[in-house]
């Protein structure tokens, strides 16, 4: 058959046919046959060779996120353009989604095999719709909450009892989600930028009183061990601490053994539960003690609570000596510590206004080279606050290397939680290395890394032009240059007074073709503000005085004389709206290169401009040009008229 | 019926000695031209085409390329009817979904489960209009044909680019 | 022609992206002239807006585009991770200076707005470096061969060969009938089989039965699972096997006409060649008769020609052993052979 690419011709070493066949096959030969060792077959899971050709790819850095099209129109350059692409996109999956479930009876046929579940339009349930229990039980396994309810109900109606069994995995699920619909898995953008829109999250209550939850858990006859700690877990996580508190203090009257979860909930609620620190601290002690006395094993989560909890209280020398006798319990135990655990020993330890500390240095050799699987929410903390303390706190930037190099080892990388905490990091990192290590492999990195895996924002634009200029190293100012337009940083006045005013200080060597790139840049900048301007936007853009003489500076020195006449025109004209001035020195040179073109009226010009702006070498000036450029009458007396005093030629 | 079953029974021997290409009887007036996919030279000579509406069909796969890549059509394949109707489907979805956007023919490409579907596109609306058509062509093919599709498209700024000869 | 497209850049000469093209400026500040002069007089009612107006409304934000990224690739990158998975061709992603396409009067098409090189599969992410790799990741799967097994040990140990398809085609189903077919190839000199037990197997087989090669083909195809078609094949060898060890009592009722081979002693031959040699005596003991050496190379001649078929070799022998057994001499007279 044509089609066939692979025919598989195996002798049937299999085990059992061997054995079958062992009794029909005469050993004719006499020798005696040398043991033959079959090695076993290598046991590999139906993903695992995909995962081992995955493996030898590595992020192309001059690519996008395979989520964008590799087109260079399609490519976002800003990080304004990465949110919108991929919100776009989603919004586009949501309208076919949408469009889908408007009309699920044109989806109705089944192509595939094996069957795709997702592609299907959702099922609503209603009254017509035959429920019974096996349906509420895979509603529950698909976690959609709402659907469970509006099931639950149905057989309430009906009379269809629930069994016990589900009646408890229902109430776990309505505890977990507080009975509200999660965001569905298949819209990850939305996940991914939903903090940098959110902002920090606000701790506070969000727990629904006498929600289906509650009235659940109260219509279970025998509220059970497992009944009481999926409600106070569930209202634990919602904030609903005092409730949870009394329910516990129930549990504790009827003798109830809760899990080790339900303990660690509450150790981590406790902040609500008293105030004060040490009060606070003694009610973690007592948790704990009672969870010795019923002998419940403490897990990773009750390390993580209680490191939090530590994390919080102010007396530093006191959190610290608890951090550490924490952890060497725990370590006793055999419970190994998280990210997460390190991210609360790094707030403990390296605090702003405390004392510097080298934890991460122990840290990083604890957990050089391994790979982490997400075991706690607070996981993904770890690596941007890393790079915080790097940064901030040690300036160390081989510790920032070791940090960077876990985050790439195995699978790590998706411990980065969210592109916040994604561009947090960058940023952190960027600066450092910035500011500490050499130019050249600095560019090196911000070639590597910018813009697809991470987009500057202007305060570290300024800081890498900072640096640059520091190293005097002009050649990078295009490139520079450019990166800012693509960022879309030209409207922000910061970052361009820094640019302009490098570019103007640093004096290049008179051959170098930078200088009429600088030239170029100048005017692009003018060009930007002033004409590709649509009327009725709002700028935010204000032109200061320095701005403009360093744009004329540079002008002057690639010989674009003409433009720079129209900026000091405009520096004439719109005094009012011009903040600042600027040098003197630049005015002078002006000057100079209106005596070289013999341009009367730009010299005027000029002369009138550092008249008004009250500078002392006005007169000079004037007393300059009259010397060097014979003028008629009207025009001398103009200028004496502008500096106030009669002026003539003086050889 | 009768008259040309003798005129066979007359040209049989004929037709057998000769062994060569004939058309077989006809009843009514043949028209031997082929007129599909060739377009007419305009008098003023104005009118545009691409590479691929330059080259009339004798010209596939000598220089011109398919349009459509799969395996229903080989000896064995699969479901060859029901390739070509989802490839019809497709082609009219991208179409009318991507107005007046597409200068090249819709390029469809079959591995497996996936269906790959390219393309030469016009940057005429902004990119994140562009995303949300990707978003949400790719989402509604892929539960309409219960397949995954992905779009690989390749924007061109200037239609001229496009255009191989005015005819 | 489609030369590359006049891609947006930044006015500078940037050593990061070293291919530049000119900045293109469009007619918007002449339109704007226009209309700032229009505002100066009469405003005049346009029912139907020009284009002109219209197409000033519509240029009036340049977009910023990166140029293509084969600028800014570095020589040494590792091109398996640029192109991972089998992908359409896209210009500003490949560095190389592509051309496809006929034009009978000029140059062949460029790579930027080039459909047909993206009709077209390519390979690019096969590289024989990216092959190399993928064979290295995927070694931890492989166990070593055992040296000990050459092709001869092959066929001692395992003289069962079964052979199977699978199928790769491009559908949403992957369900395909043809892929159930099993077909198990066996020796029969690896069974252990006597002469009645050879001759049953072989009858019992029919046409799956190739004595050139010894090998006995069961192909079967008549349940849906190839796993049950398997299971099926091996049984059928074994049902086959023991039946034909089995000895049925109507087996006895064979007769000469169902001998698989030709036995001179059962048949006419015999009968005629002892009544021509005893002639006029007829010979009732047929049984215990002691033959000649002639009678057996006659016996041998006959044999080898009815079992091995006609040729040269057997005709010659079988003439020279009915020769010696009519004791007829070497070569006949001239009278009585056929002209």
């Amino acid at each position: 058959m044509m089609s066939s690419l692979r025919s598989t011709t195996f002798r049937s070493c299999a085990q059992r046919s061997f054995q079958l066949y062992v009794n029909l096959v005469r050993q004719s030969s006499t020798e005696s046959a040398k043991e033959i060792k079959i090695p076993r077959r290598i046991k590999r899971g139906p993903t695992d060779v995909l995962k081992a050709l995955a493996a030898t790819v590595t992020r192309d850095t001059t690519a996008p996120h395979y989520k964008y099209q590799d087109d260079p129109f399609l490519t976002p350059s800003s990080n304004v353009g990465k949110r919108t692409f991929a919100m776009a996109k989603e919004s586009g999956k949501k309208a076919a989604r949408w469009v889908q479930n408007q009309h699920p009876e044109l989806f109705q046929h089944k192509v595939s095999f094996p069957f795709i579940e997702n592609y299907t339009p959702i099922t609503v349930y209603d009254e017509n719709s035959a429920v019974d229990e096996n349906t509420l039980k895979r509603v529950i396994y698909y976690a959609q909450v709402s659907d469970a309810i509006k099931v639950y109900e149905l057989l309430e109606q009906k009379g269809i009892n629930v069994s016990g069994s589900t009646k408890q995995s229902f109430l776990e699920m309505l505890c977990f989600f507080n009975c509200e619909d999660p965001l569905p898995e298949e819209f990850l953008e939305e996940r991914w930028f939903h903090l940098s829109t959110k902002g920090r999250e606000k701790l506070r209550k969000t727990w629904k009183d006498n929600s289906l939850a509650e009235k659940i858990f109260l219509s279970f006859e025998q509220k059970d061990s497992k009944a009481y700690s999926a409600i106070i877990q569930g209202m634990t996580r919602y904030c609903q601490a005092e409730r949870a508190w009394k329910l516990y203090e129930e549990c504790l009257e009827k003798n109830i053994i809760l899990h080790t979860e339900t303990y660690n909930s509450l150790i981590r609620v406790v902040h609500f539960l008293k105030e004060g620190f040490e009060h606070r601290w003694k009610l973690v002690q007592e948790l704990l003690e009672e969870m010795a006395k019923k002998n419940i094993h403490p897990n990773v989560g009750t390390l993580n609570a209680v490191l939090e909890a530590v994390s919080t209280l102010p007396n530093q020398r006191q959190s610290k000596e608890y951090a550490l006798r924490t952890l060497s319990e725990f370590k006793a135990l055999n419970i190994q510590p998280t990210l997460a655990s390190y991210y609360f020993l790094l707030i403990t330890f390296c605090k702003q206004r405390g004392p510097i500390s080298n934890i991460l240095v122990e840290i990083m050799d604890t957990i050089q080279g391994q790979e982490f699987s997400v075991q706690d929410p607070k996981d993904t903390y770890f690596f941007v606050t890393a790079m915080d303390v790097c940064r901030n706190h040690l300036q160390d930037k081989d510790l920032a290397y070791r940090v960077d190099e876990l985050l790439h080892t195995g699978n790590n990388y998706i411990l980065i939680g969210d592109s916040y905490k994604e561009s947090i990091y960058y940023r952190h990192f960027f600066v450092l290395m910035c500011t500490l290590e050499s130019l050249d492999v600095f560019m090196d990195l911000y070639r590597k890394i910018v813009p697809h895996i991470y987009t500057p924002e202007p305060a570290v634009m300024e800081e890498v032009i900072k640096t640059i200029d520091m190293n005097g190293a002009m050649e990078y100012v295009p490139q520079i240059w450019s990166d800012m337009v693509v960022f879309d940083h030209v409207e922000r006045e910061n970052v361009v007074t820094t640019l302009l005013d490098s570019m103007a200080r640093n004096k290049l060597p008179e051959e170098s073709e930078l200088i009429s790139q600088f030239g170029n840049i100048a005017w692009d900048i003018w060009k930007r503000q002033e004409e590709d301007v649509e009327e009725d936007r709002y700028r935010q853009w204000r032109w200061t005085g320095q701005i403009l003489g360093d744009m004329m500076t540079l002008l002057l020195r690639a010989n674009q004389f003409k433009e720079s006449c129209i900026i000091l025109d405009k520096l004439n004209r719109s005094q009012q709206n011009i903040v600042g001035v600027p040098r003197v020195e630049v005015l002078q040179l002006f000057l100079d290169r209106c005596i070289q073109e013999k341009d009367v009226k730009a010299a005027i010009g000029c002369v009138q401009y550092s008249a008004d702006a009250g500078f002392s070498d006005a007169e000079q000036m004037a007393q300059k040009l009259i010397n060097n450029i014979s003028l008629d009458e009207g025009i001398l007396a103009r200028l004496s008229n502008i500096i106030g005093k009669n002026l003539s030629k003086i050889d | 019926m009768e008259f040309s079953r003798q005129l066979l029974h007359r040209l049989q021997p004929t037709l057998v000695g000769q062994l060569a290409l004939v058309r077989s009887f006809h009843a009514t007036p043949v028209c031997q031209k082929v007129q599909a996919g060739r377009y007419r030279i305009t008098t003023k000579r104005n009118k545009p085409l691409t590479y691929e509406m330059s080259n009339p069909p004798h010209q596939i796969a000598h220089r011109k390329s398919w349009n459509s890549w799969n395996t229903a059509n080989i000896l064995g394949g699969v479901r060859p009817a029901e390739t070509t109707i989802e490839d019809l489907f497709i082609r009219k979805f991208m179409t009318g979904t991507w107005h007046n956007l597409f200068l090249s023919e819709v390029i469809i490409k079959r591995q497996h489960n996936i269906i790959r579907i390219a393309g030469l596109v016009k940057q005429a609306i902004s990119a994140r209009k562009m995303y949300f058509l990707i978003g949400f062509t790719e989402e509604i093919l892929s539960c309409w044909l219960q397949c995954p599709v992905k779009l690989e498209l390749q924007t061109v700024e200037d239609p001229k680019d496009a255009i191989f000869k005015y005819i | 022609m489609a030369h590359f497209p006049k891609y947006m850049t930044t006015v500078l000469c940037i050593p990061r992206y070293q291919k530049q093209l000119p900045y293109v400026m469009t007619s918007v500040y002449s339109q704007i002239a226009r209309s700032e002069k229009q505002t100066e007089e009469f405003r005049v009612l346009e029912l139907v807006k020009k284009s002109a107006q219209r197409s000033a409304r519509r240029k009036a934000k340049k977009i910023e585009l990166l140029p293509p990224r084969t600028n800014v690739m570095p020589v040494d990158q590792d091109w398996s991770s640029v192109w991972p998975g089998p992908r359409s061709f896209h210009p500003a992603s490949v560095p190389l200076p592509l051309r496809q396409g006929y034009n009978k009067k000029g140059v062949s098409p460029g790579k930027f707005a080039n459909a047909e090189l993206m009709k077209i599969p390519n390979f690019l992410h096969l590289t024989p470096p990216a092959i190399k790799k993928h064979c290295e990741a995927l070694k931890k799967f492989c166990t070593p061969w055992p040296e000990e097994l050459n092709d001869e040990n092959c066929e001692k140990h395992f003289p069962v060969e079964v052979i199977t398809s699978d199928y790769c085609f491009s559908s949403p189903d992957i369900r395909e009938p043809m892929a159930r077919i099993v077909i198990l190839k066996v020796k029969l000199s690896a069974l252990t089989l006597d002469k009645h037990a050879k001759d049953k197997l072989l009858r019992l087989v029919g046409e799956r039965y190739d004595p050139s090669t010894d090998i006995l083909t069961l192909t079967t195809d008549r349940c849906p699972l190839k796993k049950q078609n398997y299971e099926y094949a091996l049984y059928l060898l074994t049902a086959l096997y023991h039946e034909s060890q089995k000895t049925e009592p109507w087996e006895s009722e064979k007769t000469v006409a169902d001998m698989e081979y030709y036995d001179w002693e059962q048949n006419v031959s015999y009968k005629n060649v002892l009544g021509t040699l005893n002639w006029p005596q007829s010979v009732k003991d047929t049984e215990n008769f002691k033959l000649t050496p002639e009678m057996e190379e006659y016996k041998k001649a006959i044999s080898d020609l009815m079992n091995k078929g006609e040729d040269l070799y057997t005709i010659s022998k079988y003439k020279e052993a009915t020769k010696k057994l009519l004791n007829l001499p070497e070569f006949l007279p001239l009278e009585y052979t056929t002209a």
